[in-house]
């Protein structure tokens, strides 16, 4: 999870923080103290609002229009190490 | 906290037709003199599902959007960070001072508050005329004009918070202008923050909640809120 930045004593998300924190926050999986700075952000900036509205309609449209499939166990095992080699890296 | 003693004083910026920024939800509204029903947090949906969230009137300059209502918490309230939060709440009444022409003037006071903080490293840098300017602009215009002409002059120290007032100045100039009421709004919203961020960036931390007061205080007498 991505840390928030703070600067003399002052605590905010900035945008490139809110991309990595957008999936936490769309499950309700954040912490108090960060959904505040999460919510204090999108008040604050046009891009960040947009782009959680693109994901919302996203998921509401996916959701509709695709039928789940249970994902074949190479294929998992392939993101899986593709997402901790990004992390790894990040 | 008991939610008697913080149910008044409870605030609510919402979009329009009353509706969660955040969460989506359309908030049920007072009709003549009733209060709107009252909205248990199991009910909405996406990040607001732990409680009905509101805020005192110090930290509105936090949450702006187009419309402010007074909100009735229930149960057991609980001030978090810049948020209330309790298990049910209802709309009381809608503020109706806050409204475009409020939005633009808050816009308007809040750039001129960051220029007033801008012009401190300005008078340390010997630019008196122009510190004169920034304490007491005639128009936001001329601070944009001021910064552009002095920009090459001045060390980081004076222009950095000189560059902030300019685009605070330049933020709230375009939500004046507008006739959108969510440009009006979340002008005022960038302009109170720059304001804040400047207060900062001289200041220190202190000036920057002496800032958030002074906004709170300023919506507070301009609305006429309790």
């Amino acid at each position: 999870m991505a840390e928030h930045h703070a600067h003399n004593g002052f605590e905010e998300v900035t945008c490139r923080e809110f991309v990595e924190l957008v999936t936490d926050y769309w499950d309700d999986a954040l912490p108090v103290d960060q959904l505040e700075l999460v919510e204090e952000h999108l008040v604050m900036c046009d891009w960040c609002k947009t782009y959680l509205d693109q994901m919302r309609v996203t998921v509401e449209e996916t959701s509709q229009t695709v039928e789940p499939e249970p994902v074949p166990a190479a294929t998992e095992e392939a993101l899986l190490a593709a997402f901790h080699d990004w992390k790894e890296r990040s | 906290m008991e939610g008697a003693e913080l149910s008044t004083g409870a605030y609510k910026f919402l979009r329009p037709g009353a509706t969660g920024p955040f969460s989506g939800f359309a908030w049920p509204t007072p009709a003549g003199e009733s209060a709107g029903q009252w909205v248990d947090a199991s009910t909405t949906r996406g990040p607001c599902r732990d409680g009905v969230h509101g805020c005192e009137r110090r930290h509105l300059p936090l949450w702006i959007w187009e419309e402010l209502w007074e909100l009735e918490l229930d149960g057991e309230v609980e001030s978090i960070g810049h948020k209330l939060s309790a298990p049910r709440g209802r709309l009381v009444r809608r503020v109706e001072a806050w409204s475009p022409d409020s939005a633009k003037d808050f816009a308007v006071a809040c750039a001129k508050r960051a220029a007033l903080h801008a012009s401190e490293p300005l008078r340390a840098a010997g630019k008196n005329e122009a510190a004169d300017t920034f304490e007491r602009p005639a128009d936001l215009g001329t601070l944009r004009g001021l910064t552009a002409e002095l920009w090459d002059e001045l060390e980081v120290e004076a222009q950095i918070p000189m560059g902030m007032a300019s685009d605070g100045a330049l933020r709230a100039m375009t939500a004046r202008d507008a006739s959108d009421p969510y440009v009006n709004a979340h002008g005022s919203a960038v302009c109170a923050y720059i304001a804040a961020l400047t207060a900062l960036r001289v200041s220190g931390s202190a000036a920057l909640a002496r800032e958030r007061e002074w906004q709170a205080e300023w919506l507070g007498r301009e609305l006429a809120l309790g």
